[in-house]
């Protein structure tokens, strides 16, 4: 298990990477340089996922922070069951929820992010007047739809479709059997794509609305048809 | 995939992310060829995903990650952040003996040592070392450096 990985560098020589369990060993021994570069691989990965589960990135930082202090402290006690990537994700989810419930409990109620990524004001006419905007606009949609799931339904969805997590992965993860991420995972694409019906019918009201509007103060709707 | 009224009872989600057994697979390939409502309901979940997926996120700066790695929690490797931190308290009581020796001083003058520049009474107290700095070289010479120095201004060799 403690291998490493060759790679070569087209110069004859070959580079040894070592692997992640031989990083996490040497860490635990006290090696701060291994811990540095098994924290690398990851980074840009959890800091992803931490930004779209908490919505900020001064939060997504901090939750990054308190993983990688975690992880840390919990060298010593890895076990070599399940994978590096699945265990900082471990730890990642659970700081990220931590985070969400303090902040939950500070103001009273879950708040809407400020500068996490954004839905598009539903009255604005400039959305969505070309086909290339319609893709930007649907991840804008999915993005804010994201956030209206409950905490449970958002990490399931992006443990699987932003770390592309396998099911077995997934319910180490979040301590659960794998049967409860067949069916939640189920359930939370479900309500996600019903909330993403609901915003497009929401847009298309309001888009209507508007003209109705633009109408009856008579200026020409055209432009919105642009 | 809320809306369909195809009677094969399997998740779809399950077959698009290959998580179904291999037999339940390819009982539901030879259903799909014919059921639009299947098809449909695999399409509509890629894209889905697809859009996921590339929800923007800012990167993670290099310095960021540098920063994060410089929290004392990690960065206690061997001494551990309680050793740093006595280390840091150790050099707070010298300066703390620095500034009484200091200020008792003021008023007394001791010629022989300002002519000969003999340490003043009190840096040999200040320069007095903990347990935890005697075991940190790099404490001790910071604690001497601010005593020198210190010693040097007080004297008016500055």
């Amino acid at each position: 298990m403690c291998s490493t990985k060759a790679a070569g560098d087209g110069g004859g020589k070959a580079l040894v990477q070592p692997t992640d369990l031989d990083l996490i060993r040497r860490a635990a021994g006290q090696d701060q340089q291994a811990f540095a570069v098994l924290v690398g691989r990851y980074a840009q990965s959890l800091y992803r996922l931490a930004y779209v589960m908490v919505g900020s990135a001064a939060d997504a930082e901090d939750v990054l922070q308190e993983t990688l202090v975690g992880a840390y402290r919990g060298l010593a006690n890895f076990e070599e069951r399940s994978s590096v990537k699945t265990w900082l994700s471990r730890i990642l989810v659970r700081q990220a929820a931590h985070l969400l419930r303090s902040r939950k409990t500070r103001r009273g109620r879950l708040t809407k992010s400020m500068d996490g990524p954004v839905a598009p004001p539903s009255d604005d006419p400039g959305m969505a007047s070309g086909p290339g905007d319609e893709a930007v606009r649907r991840k804008m949609d999915v993005a804010a739809a994201l956030k209206t799931l409950s905490p449970e339904h958002r990490e399931i969805i992006l443990l699987r479709e932003f770390q592309g997590l396998a099911y077995e992965e997934i319910a180490q993860v979040l301590d659960v059997p794998r049967g409860t991420v067949d069916s939640r995972l189920s359930r939370a694409r479900r309500e996600l794509q019903q909330r993403l019906k609901d915003y497009e019918t929401t847009d298309a009201a309001s888009l209507n609305g508007q003209r109705g509007r633009y109408k009856a103060a008579g200026v020409g709707g055209d432009a919105l048809e642009k | 995939m809320s809306d369909r009224t195809c009677p094969f009872s399997v998740d779809v989600g399950r077959y698009v992310d290959g998580e179904l057994p291999a037999a339940e697979a390819s009982a539901f390939e030879r259903h799909l060829g014919d059921c639009g409502a299947c098809q449909g309901d695999i399409q509509s979940l890629r894209t889905l995903a697809a859009s996921i997926s590339s929800i923007p996120t800012p990167p993670l700066l290099p310095m960021t990650l540098a920063r994060m790695l410089e929290d004392p929690r990690i960065r206690g490797f061997g001494r551990g952040a309680a050793g740093l931190a006595s280390g840091l308290v150790g050099l707070a009581a010298s300066l703390l003996l620095v500034g009484v020796a200091m200020f008792y001083g003021r008023g007394q003058q001791h010629p022989e040592r300002t002519v000969m520049n003999l340490p003043e009474p009190w840096e040999g107290a200040a320069i007095m070392l903990t347990a935890d700095e005697q075991a940190n070289p790099a404490d001790r010479g910071m604690a001497e450096w601010f005593v020198s120095d210190l010693s040097r201004a007080d004297r008016g060799l500055k």
